[in-house]
């Protein structure tokens, strides 16, 4: 049962990429042609909806349970703020419910072949090469165009299956553009992927997306600050992890 | 103000606001590698510096020493120049 699972996984989620990927770089420059469309908009766009196809081609494997999904305001820029259990939690950060998603990046994956070109295209933020005042000049702009950010505020996965401590970036980007955080939680993912045979094992997976948390409700100075340890205590709370 | 009263303050700061590990801080840690500071930690930190040992920090002339600190070692002398 495992081999014919890890077999139809990985044809299935081949078809779906190879088909997907051609179908859209064919289309990509007749929309920015013919409806005038952005380069990077299109391919943040390709990217989260290929996220959430790989997600949803993986089923019955995978069967992800999505929660919240009403609390996220809608047309306005936000923040959206993941714990990072595993190491395609990016798949499933594409499933909140929009689509022009800039992802914050580590300077590693910009390096992979396919991957690494389609970051480059959609303008991913290399999170390690990036200073805090390019950010905010990228940020402001961006929002003003309504798109949104993915964050990973532990900076890496966690090995341990521990919520480790958050950097400040996302809540920088937050108090600059004005865009609210989103804290998703996300649980199970981390027993779906091995790097060892089988690969994939059938998971149930839980994404819950939080209420949100506005930049104005934090008071002046290192506000940034506030709302970090904030927004962890958020996720430790949830998670039941100590605070 | 002696090296040892400047180092339990310093360890304070980045125990408390940084949730770094109490262990993991000696006077050879490096900021960025060993501490897993980034670089807005490193401004945010210079202003709890700032508050913690009521000195100002002229952002244009002391940019060079601050991009110099690589260690905690780096930050205590710091503060002993900026007291001094």
């Amino acid at each position: 049962m495992p081999l014919l699972l890890n077999f139809y996984f990985i044809v299935v989620l081949a078809l779906v990429s190879a088909v997907f990927e051609v179908l859209y770089h064919l289309a990509a420059p007749i929309m920015m042609l013919v409806k005038g469309y952005r380069r990077d908009d299109i391919y943040r766009i390709k990217n989260a909806v290929y996220g959430k196809m790989m997600v949803r081609a993986s089923w019955p494997i995978l069967r992800v349970k999505m929660k919240g999904a009403h609390r996220v305001p809608k047309n306005r820029s936000c923040v959206f703020v993941y714990n990072h259990p595993s190491m395609i939690d990016v798949f499933f950060a594409a499933l909140v419910p929009h689509n022009n998603l800039l992802v914050f990046v580590r300077s590693w994956p910009f390096k992979l072949k396919l991957f690494g070109w389609s970051m480059k295209l959609a303008d991913y933020i290399n999170s390690e090469a990036t200073t805090h005042d390019e950010l905010v000049e990228r940020g402001v702009k961006l929002a003003e165009r309504n798109v949104s950010f993915v964050v990973f505020p532990e900076g890496h996965r966690s090995r341990d299956g521990k919520l480790h401590r958050f950097y400040s970036g996302a809540f920088y980007l937050s108090i600059n553009t004005g865009s609210p955080v989103i804290p998703v939680v996300m649980s199970g993912v981390e027993n779906f992927f091995s790097t060892k045979f089988p690969f994939v094992r059938p998971t149930n997976v839980t994404i819950e997306m939080l209420d949100p948390v506005y930049p104005e409700n934090f008071q002046e100075g290192q506000r940034h600050l506030a709302m970090r340890k904030h927004v962890e205590g958020i996720y430790r709370e949830y998670l039941g992890e100590p605070l | 103000m002696n090296d040892e009263m400047i180092m339990e303050k310093i360890s304070r700061i980045l125990v408390d606001e940084f949730e770094i590990e109490e262990d993991k801080i000696t006077t050879e840690a490096t900021l960025y590698d060993e501490l897993g500071l980034d670089s807005l930690d490193g401004v945010d930190l210079i202003v709890m510096l700032e508050n913690e040992f009521g000195f100002k920090v002229d952002r244009k002339q002391d940019e060079s020493v601050i991009r110099a600190m690589r260690n905690v070692q780096h930050i205590v002398d710091f503060i002993k120049q900026k007291a001094a």
